[in-house]
């Protein structure tokens, strides 16, 4: 039940983002173990473009994976911070390598063996709803990310460049995507209270 | 007089039996939207994509909408969203279709909580299945494994609640003199000590005869 409450707890904010990304397909997140290796694939790929061009290759690009090691997102967290770090590197994608190196830390949680496509990887839900988060938002720009809290708070940032009258059609479906999540949240909340409300009128009726 | 209070009490015990049997029935939600939620929870949330008009020089658009199970959403959109005239509408389009997904659920969703109470022990323990396992080799068998050892669960309640029912029912109708005693003690209605009693006593009963099934 832990996993459970702690999806609860995530209950308490919510985290609407709206993201540009081309060439999009239908396609659902596949196993577990290849989705981890997908998104140090893309990791790689990333990070390569920006890497020195004397600098080795990722063993991940060099090879196509077979395995993913703890240690592999212990250097890939490294290159990402290091890269932050460099004066030179552009201020757009330096909220890209802070993900990156975030992720990887909380990858380590459940990347503790080997992960290979070959091999199931089972993980609780918590992690799972983790996982597919990192997986679906990849190495794309966020360009409006609204975070709700429960007590009220809302938090709107928008990526510089899409504050213009010329976004209004994005600004209007990022809206829309707050409502989703609203009506989500409702629909939860009206669950739960269905059930004590019921339970609790049928005690004391 | 003595016969008076006799049907009094049993006037009262049945009105409380029927309560207490409506409160435990287990209502079905609608199978189809029941198995949508299965499906969402399955999923991992509810995901919609629908294609975008094509602009100059872009032949594949579309745009797409993650709602996660903890109430997170990712809007998806190509680069030259705006472009078309068409998007906004669209994506409006788009987002009333989730809308529409969030009241199907809520729609299969029972009144009655004791119901209500089995649906989300059911995907709860469905949704760790279904996260814990993969749809490939032997996970796949391991799904449906649990699978059916929650659908085996879900055919549990009607006949054992009634049976536990019955055997409470019958418990009360042994100690109903002591409940009665007990609850003038504490100051409670007859009818509340009664309830209070029935109901702890048959969701033990519940619990036991689940675990057991599972």
């Amino acid at each position: 039940m832990a996993d459970f409450f702690v999806i609860a707890r995530n209950l308490l904010t919510l985290e609407i983002n709206t993201v540009l990304k081309d060439g999009m397909s239908s396609q659902k997140m596949p196993d577990l173990e290849d989705a981890v290796i997908d998104v140090m694939e893309e990791y790689c790929r990333f990070l390569c473009q920006y890497l020195p061009a004397d600098a080795p290759d990722l063993p991940f690009v060099a090879t196509p994976p077979d395995a993913l090691t703890p240690d592999g997102l212990t250097r890939l967290r490294t290159i990402a911070l290091n890269l932050r770090q460099q004066s030179s590197t552009r201020e757009d994608i330096k909220p890209i390598l802070s993900r990156i190196q975030r992720n990887c830390d909380q990858m380590k949680d459940f990347v503790i063996a080997p992960v290979s496509r070959a091999k199931t990887l089972r993980l609780p839900a918590e992690q799972a709803i983790l996982l597919r988060k990192i997986w679906e938002i990849g190495t794309e720009t966020v360009v409006m990310q609204t975070v709700v809290q429960i007590d009220g708070d809302v938090v709107t940032r928008i990526q510089p460049g899409h504050q213009t009258t010329a976004d209004t059609a994005l600004h209007a479906a990022h809206r829309q995507s707050v409502e989703v999540s609203f009506r989500y949240w409702q629909f939860l909340v009206d669950t739960l209270s269905r059930f004590a409300g019921a339970m609790v009128r049928d005690l004391l009726r | 007089m003595m016969r008076a209070l006799g049907r009094w009490l049993r006037h009262r015990l049945m009105a409380e039996r029927a309560t207490l049997v409506d409160a435990f029935r287990v209502r079905l939600p609608d199978p189809a939207s029941y198995a949508r939620l299965r499906q969402v929870y399955a999923d991992g949330g509810v995901v919609q994509v629908c294609p975008l008009e094509p602009t100059p020089g872009v032949a594949q658009r579309s745009a797409r909408v993650l709602l996660q199970l903890d109430g997170d959403v990712m809007l998806s959109v190509p680069r030259d969203f705006g472009a078309h005239a068409q998007d906004a509408a669209l994506v409006t389009r788009l987002q009333s279709a989730v809308g529409a997904e969030l009241q199907t659920l809520q729609s299969s969703l029972p009144y009655n909580y004791a119901a209500l109470l089995a649906v989300i022990l059911r995907v709860v323990l469905l949704g760790m299945g279904a996260f814990g396992a993969t749809s490939s080799g032997d996970a796949l068998v391991d799904w449906r494994q649990t699978l059916a050892r929650i659908d085996g669960l879900w055919q549990v309640p009607p006949a054992t609640i009634m049976a536990a029912l019955a055997a409470v029912w019958h418990t009360v109708g042994i100690a109903w003199p002591f409940l009665l005693t007990a609850s003038a003690a504490v100051g409670f209605s007859f009818g509340r000590a009664l309830r209070l009693g029935l109901m702890s006593g048959g969701r033990g009963i519940i619990a036991l005869a689940l675990r057991s099934r599972h």
